[in-house]
């Protein structure tokens, strides 16, 4: 059915041009030479924009749930020295009471203690803190990287285009956690080497993103056209193919967060990355697993020491979670063709 | 209603209700097609004239449509009534009894096991874009088969019994021989050297057979054979669908479909298509426009409907193309005695084939009569500014013709009559009131205050 | 014919992308350390290593050395494995049929439910079985497999009891050496021998292993598919199917499906990297005595020579089974072939 809607982009230019017209003011001598008024008619379009884009946030509902988990965990992150203070300098290390693991409640630890009585909380709290920073850093290192080869190989394309491509085939050719552990494996075990492990796993697949989107945006109109007027090439690569491409990037690095943590927290459970005993979710698994199945006793009761496991993997679900609704949230958001 | 009438659409009112709100889409429309006729549909695009088309099949799709108010009657062959269950069931567990006066059954309410006895064998469509109507992973042949394995059950089955039981005394022993291409570039037989066509397996002249095995010897002869009767008998039986799911005994299933390909390949032969059997084993998008328009109505004519409802079939293809297919569609349906629903916005098409017209704008049916009246008398203003906006090569003129202002949003469409706001002839009555399709000559009617009156509507 | 032509041109490409893996493992393998250590064991005399330096060259510069190694893999001389105490070809063989077969069912559990779940909802679209499919499809993707292998483990041998947790099969047959040999496949060989006792035992032993396994991919299944089909289901042919009579379910299930299917096998083809890595964690837990444990205890023994024979493995198998999906998606949408 036809849908005839009245454009508002006619109330808009009546707008512009009715404070523009109105009487004509010297604009202020800055350094910088910037006119406030063409300033503001450049924003007003892309204000309304962020104005839909909020407005369509509040509606879809998968996007807010995941926007709520993600924000509880950054600030659990945030506020993690004011929750459990670090009782020795170096913060990954779980204060411990070299005691059999306690129940939930016990003694004031609130998720009770696991292997070696190492401070659940603490862990999760702590936890929450490597888990961001790992994720972010993986992801931001990986997408500058990726920005990088997939937009040149995307705009030159020939054998260039080529060669980096083959390259990302290979490295595609592996999946992630094999990849990571053979990397890992190598390297001395320590946090910093699984992250570059994982950068190095993941550069390839935002490559192949970006090279995609430029590929499709280069041979679009508006490029043709800046072109026909004697636009400099990187010019073009930044100022109209990049803004473009931003956005399966915006939602693919989201999702990626997640997918991070994940496979950060498959690799630190098989043994790499952090040692024992750290404010690692995924270690704290596979140090909690001896005591998983098996039965501890405190003020009389019996109880099967579950929590060590729950408790982490619980935390890894919920963030991994997160970022997976908030991207998918973003997707739908930023698709324009369900915009409106 | 005469006993000629096949489709009767009586007032027909559907709405759809979307997020931005409810769009009236149609608006009371009445009409009705004679059998042998063909009726055109025109009007602009978003009229609502597919809608009218999809509400006939029953093709409205019922979350974002409803159907409001009116009654489309058709005059169903008998052998689909008497298979009609008369209840049905719906999902909300209302029951829906079958509505039927003399022949006649309401399609608007009928049960959706019901309306796939229409569907294909009795009503047909064929659309615009014969590319993505066509799905691509089958072949054109399976696609018409199909729906001839669907309907056609019963021929089927009588035409396999009919091949086993002749098939039982002929054990002659045939001579061998192979095809060559004599001196002019036809083919002959190598034995006696008689002209024969590419297709025939036995010589006509000699009688040497050009085919490996002549005698295509069916194993399970007498099992088949208690099939097919059963088949023949009660096409829907809950046995025999039975068997088509399990894997092995489904092979009772190869004559038939062997048929229903011979069937097929004769559908492609009669629209025209030069090489029917490479057309039959290939996908759609290996075929041109106009040929994949033909197998669309190969499907839609195989079980000889007493409708064919075409929804701007060549708005897509080639105009030399266009004329092709249009004629084709004439000629079957001379030779089929088939209905045809000709909806399109090109007024040339609509001089071309059709009988009888109507004019739809948003959503209601302006204008009803014979092609020649309202070529000649147009006398709703819409219909007069569409026969005006056609560029005449016997007038100078500066400037084209056109009709002011746009197509009204349906949402919230004028009040009154809809075409009010464009109307260069417009009254105070005419925002007021909704003007009624009333006859003003004999087959001619108008549905415009200019006509009927004050007060009248 | 087009089909053979298409399959010649992928291989072919394979090629390079093979090398490039080589590549990489083989500068894994001399970034640290004495390169040949993977090759030498305790028990060899100081001559017996020259001989080993000798052989692989280890003296020699770095491309020269690619070569020799490149050879040495050719020619299935993989190094020596601290873990299994043989070469690692060894090693892969005894181990690759437990793997291979707790994959493989895996891999069919994905593909029957999640096609079956990803069609169903799309048919009921945002309707509450569509609602709980997407809710357990997110489940499935943000889960870690070591803690749902952990949880299952819990629940079905630890709270209720009814599965086990360990092994491929019962101690029983272990004892009785009454496991026939013949493919390696357990649950193959013990139809193949008659023995139904074995085979439903294996059954029940693999199958929490196999379910973990599975999960992920199941997800990553039911949401390519019903996206798929909710794109196929608006197109025109489906139209034309309704408009020719036929009935809703013979629609979806025949031509719908067929058309949707075409993203998913490219879709589960890609998932099966993360089966294989999902493998290393599920056998460790499960004690699967596969390709995964093996790996998980070279990695803890510091074995870097097995882990990255392993690696290297699965770099083949993942880069074969790519291009086997392929092959399948060109068969499948008969629009490829005229690339």
């Amino acid at each position: 059915m036809t849908d005839v809607q009245e454009p508002d982009t006619t109330s808009a230019i009546n707008n512009i041009s009715n404070t523009s017209s109105s009487t004509p003011r010297v604009p202020p001598k800055s350094r910088f030479n910037i006119d406030s008024n063409v300033l503001m008619k450049e924003l007003e379009p892309r204000v309304r924009e962020l104005r839909n884009s909020l407005g369509l946030l509040r509606e879809n509902i998968t996007a807010l749930v995941g926007l709520g988990f993600v924000i509880f965990i950054i600030i659990i992150a945030l506020l993690a020295p004011v929750i459990c203070p670090p009782t020795s300098a170096d913060t990954m290390y779980i204060p411990r009471d070299f005691k059999q693991p306690k129940p939930p409640g016990a003694d004031g630890h609130i998720l009770g203690t696991g292997n070696w009585g190492t401070d659940m909380l603490y862990g999760i709290v702590w936890g929450a803190r490597t888990s961001i920073i790992i994720s972010l850093f993986v992801v931001i290192t990986g997408v500058l990287i990726g920005l990088f080869v997939g937009s040149i190989a995307g705009y030159y394309g020939g054998r260039i285009d080529n060669l980096m491509m083959r390259i990302t085939d290979v490295f595609l050719s592996l999946p992630a956690l094999i990849l990571a552990m053979a990397i890992a494996s190598i390297l001395e075990r320590s946090l910093e080497n699984m992250m570059l492990a994982l950068i190095i796993v993941w550069w390839p697949s935002y490559a192949r993103l970006i090279r995609a989107q430029v590929l499709s945006i280069k041979e679009s109109t508006y490029v043709e056209a800046a072109r026909a007027i004697g636009v400099k090439t990187d010019r073009i690569l930044f100022k109209h193919i990049v803004p473009n491409a931003i956005s399966p990037l915006i939602v693919a690095a989201t999702m990626d967060i997640g997918a991070v943590v994940l496979v950060a927290a498959g690799l630190s459970y098989i043994g790499f990355g952090v040692s024992t005993g750290s404010a690692e979710w995924g270690r704290m698994v596979s140090d909690g697993q001896s005591w998983f199945l098996s039965t501890v006793y405190w003020e009389g009761k019996a109880y099967t020491a579950s929590w060590v496991v729950i408790f982490p993997g619980l935390a890894i679900l919920m963030f991994t979670m997160g970022f997976s609704l908030l991207g998918d949230g973003l997707r739908d958001i930023l698709d324009p063709r369900l915009r409106r | 209603m005469s006993k000629d009438t096949i489709i009767d659409i009586k007032d027909l009112r559907i709405n759809f209700y979307t997020k931005a709100g409810v769009v009236k889409a149609i608006d009371g429309v009445d009409l009705s097609i004679i059998k042998g006729e063909t009726f055109g549909l025109v009007g602009e695009s978003g009229c609502g004239k597919s809608v009218t088309a999809n509400s006939i099949m029953g093709l409205i799709q019922s979350p974002p449509g409803k159907i409001e108010k009116g009654a489309i009657w058709f005059n169903a062959p008998k052998e689909i009534l008497e298979r009609m269950q008369p209840k049905g069931r719906f999902r909300n567990g209302s029951s829906k009894t079958l509505s039927l006066t003399d022949g006649k059954v309401e399609i608007l309410g009928l049960h959706k096991k019901n309306i796939r006895l229409i569907r294909g064998r009795a009503i047909s469509m064929i659309f615009q874009e014969p590319m993505t109507a066509l799905n691509p992973v089958f072949t054109a042949g399976d696609q018409i088969s199909e729906i001839i394995l669907l309907h056609e059950k019963r021929e089927l089955a009588e035409a396999v019994l009919k091949k086993l039981n002749e098939n039982n005394d002929q054990k002659k022993r045939y001579k061998r021989a192979s095809k060559k291409i004599g001196g002019k570039g036809e083919l002959r037989c190598s034995s006696c050297n008689g002209i024969v066509l590419e297709d025939q397996e036995l010589c006509p002249q000699c009688g040497s057979s050009f085919v490996r095995n002549p005698n295509k010897k069916v194993r399970f002869r007498r099992f088949y054979k208690r099939i097919y009767v059963k088949m023949a008998k009660d096409p829907d039986a809950l046995s025999l669908s039975l068997m088509a799911k399990i894997p092995i005994l489904r092979r009772y299933r190869r004559p038939m479909v062997r048929e229903a390909n011979d069937r097929a390949m004769r559908m492609l032969r009669l629209v025209r298509i030069p090489d029917p059997k490479n057309v039959m084993k290939s996908f759609p998008h290996e075929l041109s426009g106009g040929m994949q328009q033909r197998v669309m109505i190969a499907i839609a004519l195989s079980c000889r409907p007493q409708l064919l409802i075409a929804d701007e079939p060549t708005t897509a293809l080639d105009v030399t193309i266009q004329a092709q297919i249009l004629k084709l569609i004439q000629e079957l349906q001379d030779e089929m005695d088939t209905s045809v629903l000709m909806i399109t916005h090109n007024l040339g098409i609509v001089a071309e084939v059709c009988d009888r017209v109507g004019v739809m704008y948003a959503g209601c049916l302006v204008e009803r009569a014979s092609t020649d009246s309202i070529f000649k008398e147009p006398l709703h203003p819409y219909t007069q500014g569409l026969m005006n906006a056609i560029p005449k090569l016997d007038l100078e003129l500066s400037r084209l013709e056109t009709i002011e202002g746009n197509v009204p949003n349906l949402i919230n469409p004028p009040s009154g009559c809809r075409f009010h706001t464009r109307c260069p002839y417009v009254m105070e009555h005419c925002k007021k009131e909704k003007p009624q399709l009333i006859d003003i000559a004999p087959g001619h009617s108008v549905a415009c205050h200019l006509y009927g009156g004050v007060g009248n509507g | 014919m087009r089909l053979a032509n298409y399959i010649i041109k992928r291989l072919l490409l394979l090629i390079p992308v093979l090398i490039g893996v080589s590549l990489i493992i083989f500068t894994l393998t001399r970034i640290t350390g004495d390169p040949a250590a993977g090759y030498i064991n305790e028990k060899m005399t100081q001559s017996q290593i020259d001989q080993i330096y000798e052989k692989y060259h280890f003296n020699e510069p770095v491309y020269t050395q690619y070569v020799y190694w490149l050879n040495g893999i050719i020619t299935l001389d993989w190094g020596w494995s601290k873990t299994y105490g043989g070469p690692v070809t060894d090693a892969i063989a005894y181990y690759f049929p437990a793997t291979l077969e707790l994959t493989l069912v895996s891999i069919c559990i994905a593909i029957i439910i999640g096609i079956y779940l990803g069609i169903a909802s799309a048919v009921r679209r945002n309707r509450p079985f569509d609602h709980v499919t997407r809710v357990v499809s997110l489940l499935g993707v943000s889960l870690p497999i070591f803690w749902l292998a952990l949880i299952l483990q819990y629940l079905f041998y630890f709270h209720f009891g009814w599965f086990p947790s360990s092994g491929r099969a019962s101690n029983v047959y272990y004892l009785t050496k009454s496991i026939p040999d013949i493919t390696g496949l357990y649950l193959l060989d013990s139809v193949l021998v008659g023995n139904f006792a074995l085979f439903k035992d294996v059954l029940w032993h693999i199958f929490l292993p196999a379910v973990t396994l599975s999960f992920g991919t199941i997800a990553v299944v039911t949401r390519i598919m019903r996206n798929s089909m909710l794109e196929v289901l608006s197109l025109d042919y489906v139209k034309t199917a309704r408009a020719k009579g036929l009935s809703e379910r013979s629609i979806i299930w025949k031509h719908a499906r067929k058309n949707a299917m075409i993203p998913t096998t490219t879709v589960i083809g890609l998932s099966f990297g993360g089966l294989l890595g999902g493998a290393v964690l599920t056998e460790s837990i499960f004690s699967w005595p596969g390709l995964g444990r093996w790996s998980a205890t070279s990695i803890k023994l510091f074995d870097s020579n097995s882990v990255l024979g392993f690696c290297l493995l699965v770099a083949i198998i993942y880069v074969l089974v790519n291009l086997a999906v392929d092959v399948l998606y060109a068969y499948l949408d008969p629009r490829v072939h005229l690339e």
